[in-house]
């Protein structure tokens, strides 16, 4: 695959590895490339089978798609993946439950060189920096998420320490790239105190990328908090964090101050409402 | 309940007619046979006096209790007719559909299409293999069953006396599922297993030999070339033997059996389905109703019985979108074919599906029925040239029939416009044939023959010298549609040859029959009209349009199908102006409406040429009330 488009690790770090929602409308695309060979909407809308086929590596593109059919999430399924299942399961005998579990786990995981599960949804993290605030941001620039996987109050112990983290690029407001960020030549001392050396960081992946970077960073039991959140709501948890000392971000200017104190404003009000208003 | 008090009722009528409408299925090995005379007890109460059921044949073969026999006689019992469906059909809720274990795992007997990959069923019940008929061990594993079914039949009619209660239905439909899942080009369609290799050598010495062929002729299309349209003609006539056959040992072992043909189709085990059906299950998403649609409709060009279970994907469509789907198959094939449980839910008699059966039954007592005066021939049930059968599917959608060549000449039937598919290769019989059809009043529309510069042939050389015979006792009529197209006429029916050239150059792919679009429309257009079979009105895409008529009537009823879930305004309109009953007084050219999201309106209109000579004169509508 393609390192720019690393949807497995798209797919685990920002929706948990989730799968699809269920019960959201979906769009699923069949594609043996470069013909598209299929494709529906579970909304009931006929979808024009004469779309481009290689979206999997154009994350827009089917986000757009989906938008066009009213639905939340696309799928794409490579067909030489489907076949290889298919082939797989029939070993199953006559169990359809058993064939069809099967399916699902070679669908939705990567194998080899070509992942052949492309998923994409829409995400807080996504539409903020694809949204209106790319016209205050550069031109190019890339947003990290490092997960730590320790419990929050393991922090900063070396013995527990593993990490995922994940790098968007965004160019002219729409997501370019996303992959899993080369960290080998940096002292993984820094990774494991991300909270003081988060500048550091920030530095290293400019240097290493030349882009601009903004990052952010969660433990991980905060990060799943904030991925069931819904509208600005993970973004009131974040800053809530924040507070509480438990995730960071990077740089400190004034734009991402402004956008987390406009949180913090709208975080008090709510208190204040809860207050006044149970 | 009894379906007497709301179901399909139908005021005075006598709501047993509404019945012949639907094909009840009864899965007898689910049923302990103690169970078989109380279950088709309770059966007969909801007024059904015929059921069908599928025969596993696996269950069959090891079935110690004589369950099937056992059926018979409590269906015998319970008065009822029975039908029942010998050979294999994919989504019949058995293990490997009933098909044998063993041979599904025994490599050599499986089918693979030309790359070599096995051919799958992966619809409901589960994913398997599938079998190639060809292979000897199939094929003689099938004798012993059908011979075996043969003596049980003998059996049972024996033992209750009776021989009429049951008819026998031979179907080949498995054999269209031959089929890799997505879109599939004709070379690869169908078993290329290696069971195949010699039968289909045989075919090919005997397919071209005539008494005024020689040895060249036949020898010329044997050429690597011609394989699309051998393979193709080879299947037809593959499954056309397999049903005589099945037929023969069936009246070996029981003659006075009677058999019937036909085949039937679960839209869910459609090739161009099965794979969405597939994912939907895999990721818990609801199914793609337009697909199963569009599934339902090539079933009805094909002549197949649609039927549906209710344990696929289909059990995640919502009842709405289910009524659609029932109601679609009602309108295009004539029929619902489906299980008691599913048809016992069909209580409500405001449902779509009532007020479907209710129309349906209503123009049967007139004496309509489904207007399909077209017929597309080609080698099998698939078309060879997708450009031209697409464009003409377009103008004639859903309302005529693909028929193969073998079928064809069998049973012509009563279609008033006949096409020819570009890519078939005439015979001196198939084109005796045609012109005979010509003869009696029909529209036959054929491709001529290859010119002398051109490198293939599609006639056969003693059908060349019959065309050239032909061409010189007639003088041609100056027709400008856009093929090259010399139009004859007899005294009723017109023989139409065009130029098929351009679909026979190797790079005949669809970007280099683009320009040729236009043409073809304005040639089908004119063939229909040539053949008086153009449609009174046409719609804009996104809603279906389906007649039905009656040849002593100038009343016609058009449903009026939406397949999505949106509300389509539809506009519809008509060739020349029509009365609309119960909506316009006076003859309109078009009428607009809204039809809600899967809604079938049924329409009715009269279109005469007293309302044509009267509007000719300036006479006012108030006449035509």
């Amino acid at each position: 695959m393609d390192l720019k488009h690393d949807w497995k690790s798209l797919n685990e770090v920002l929706f948990l590895q989730s799968g699809p929602e269920r019960n959201s409308p979906t769009l699923l695309l069949l594609e043996k490339d470069p013909q598209a060979l299929s494709g529906w909407a579970t909304t009931g809308e006929v979808v024009d089978v004469q779309w481009d086929p290689g979206y999997w590596n154009q994350k827009r593109q089917m986000d757009q798609l989906a938008q066009t059919y009213h639905c939340t999430q696309t799928i794409v399924v490579q067909k030489q993946a489907l076949d290889g299942a298919i082939a797989e399961c029939t070993s199953f005998g006559s169990n359809y439950y058993l064939q069809l579990e099967l399916l699902r786990k070679r669908l939705q995981t990567e194998e080899g060189e070509h992942s052949s599960f492309f998923l994409s949804r829409k995400h807080f993290i996504l539409n903020f920096f694809g949204g209106l605030v790319h016209h205050i941001l550069p031109k190019s620039f890339n947003v990290l998420l490092l997960i730590d996987q320790r419990p929050a109050h393991q922090y900063p112990q070396e013995s527990a320490f593993d990490c995922r983290a994940l790098v968007l690029t965004y160019i002219q407001g729409e997501l370019d790239q996303f992959f899993e960020p080369d960290f080998s030549t940096l002292h993984v001392h820094r990774l494991m105190n991300w909270k003081t050396e988060n500048e550091a960081i920030g530095s290293y992946l400019e240097n290493r990328y030349l882009l601009p970077c903004y990052g952010l960073f969660f433990f991980q039991e905060d990060w799943e908090k904030c991925v069931s959140q819904t509208q600005h709501k993970p973004w009131l948890l974040f800053t809530e964090l924040l507070r509480q000392g438990r995730s960071e971000y990077f740089p400190h200017y004034w734009l991402p101050k402004a956008f987390l104190a406009t949180q913090r404003i709208l975080l008090y009000l709510r208190e204040q409402r809860k207050k006044f208003f149970p | 309940m009894g379906y007497t008090d709301i179901r399909f009722k139908l005021n005075s009528h006598d709501p047993q007619d509404s019945l012949h409408l639907f094909e009840i299925f009864v899965n007898y090995w689910e049923i302990k046979p103690a169970q078989y005379e109380t279950k088709l007890q309770e059966i007969a109460l909801q007024g059904v006096r015929k059921v069908s059921a599928f025969i596993p044949w696996a269950h069959f073969e090891t079935d110690l209790y004589h369950s099937l026999k056992k059926f018979l006689k409590a269906a015998f019992n319970a008065r009822m007719e029975v039908r029942l469906w010998i050979l294999p059909e994919l989504g019949v809720n058995y293990p490997f559909v009933g098909i044998p274990r063993d041979l599904i795992q025994n490599h050599a007997s499986i089918a693979v299409d030309r790359a070599g990959k096995v051919l799958y069923n992966i619809a409901a019940p589960h994913v398997f293999p599938l079998p190639s008929f060809a292979s000897s061990i199939v094929s003689k594993r099938l004798e012993s069953y059908l011979l075996k079914l043969g003596a049980v039949f003998q059996e049972a009619f024996t033992e209750v006396d009776n021989d009429r209660f049951c008819e026998a239905m031979l179907s080949n439909s498995l054999l269209n599922c031959y089929k890799n899942v997505g879109p599939v080009a004709h070379e690869d369609w169908g078993d290329h297993s290696a069971a195949t290799v010699l039968p289909y050598r045989d075919f090919l010495d005997e397919e071209y030999v005539t008494p005024q062929a020689d040895s060249e002729d036949i020898e010329h299309f044997k050429l690597p070339f011609y394989d699309l349209q051998n393979r193709h003609l080879f299947f037809s006539r593959f499954e056309k033997e397999l049903k005589e056959k099945a037929a023969f040992l069936l009246k070996k072992k029981c003659p006075k059996l009677t058999c019937a043909y036909s085949n039937a189709l679960n839209p869910e085990c459609d090739p161009h389905v099965s794979s969405e059906a597939l994912l939907s299950e895999v990721y818990a998403v609801k199914p793609p109703l337009f697909h199963y649609y569009q599934s339902i409709v090539r079933s009805s060009i094909r002549g197949e019985k649609v039927f549906f279970n209710d344990f696929g994907a289909f059990r995640n469509f919502s009842d709405v979108e289910k009524d659609f789907l029932y109601s679609s198959s009602l309108i295009y094939t004539g029929g619902l074919r489906l299980s008691f449980e599913e048809f016992s839910k069909l209580t409500n008699c405001d449902s779509m599906v009532s007020q479907t059966v209710n129309a349906l039954q209503s123009m049967k007592e007139k004496n309509y029925s489904l207007l399909k005066n077209a017929v597309y021939l080609a080698p099998s049930q698939s078309p060879l040239t997708q450009e031209a059968f697409q464009k003409f599917n377009h103008i004639n959608l859903g309302h005529f029939s693909l028929c193969s060549m073998n079928e064809f000449l069998d049973e012509p039937g009563d279609g008033r416009l006949i096409f020819v598919d570009p890519k078939m290769i005439l015979k001196p019989s198939e084109f005796s044939v045609l012109l005979t059809q010509a003869q009696k009043g029909k529209t036959v529309v054929l491709p001529q023959p290859l010119s002398e510069g051109f490198s293939l042939r599609n006639y056969a050389r003693p059908a060349s010298l019959q065309y050239e015979q032909f061409k010189k006792m007639r003088e041609p009529l100056t027709m400008n549609w856009g093929l090259g197209q010399k139009v004859y006429a007899y005294d009723d029916g017109f023989a139409v040859f065009y130029d098929a050239e351009i679909f026979w150059k190797e790079n005949s792919s669809s970007e280099a029959l683009q320009p040729l679009n236009g043409g073809l429309s304005l040639f089908f257009n004119g063939v229909l009209g040539l053949s008086e079979q153009e449609l009174a009105c046409t719609a804009q895409m996104g809603v279906d349009l389906v007649f039905y008529s009656s040849p002593n009537s100038d009343k016609k009823t058009v449903f009026v199908l939406n397949p999505s879930p949106k509300t389509r305004k539809a506009r519809l309109v008509c060739r020349k102006p029509v009365v609309w009953t119960h909506i316009e007084s006076k003859p309109v050219h078009f009428l607009e409406m809204d039809v809600p999201g899967y809604a079938i309106v049924p329409l009715e209109f009269i279109e005469n040429s007293a309302i044509q000579s009267a509007l000719s004169q300036g006479e006012g509508s108030s006449a035509w009330i």
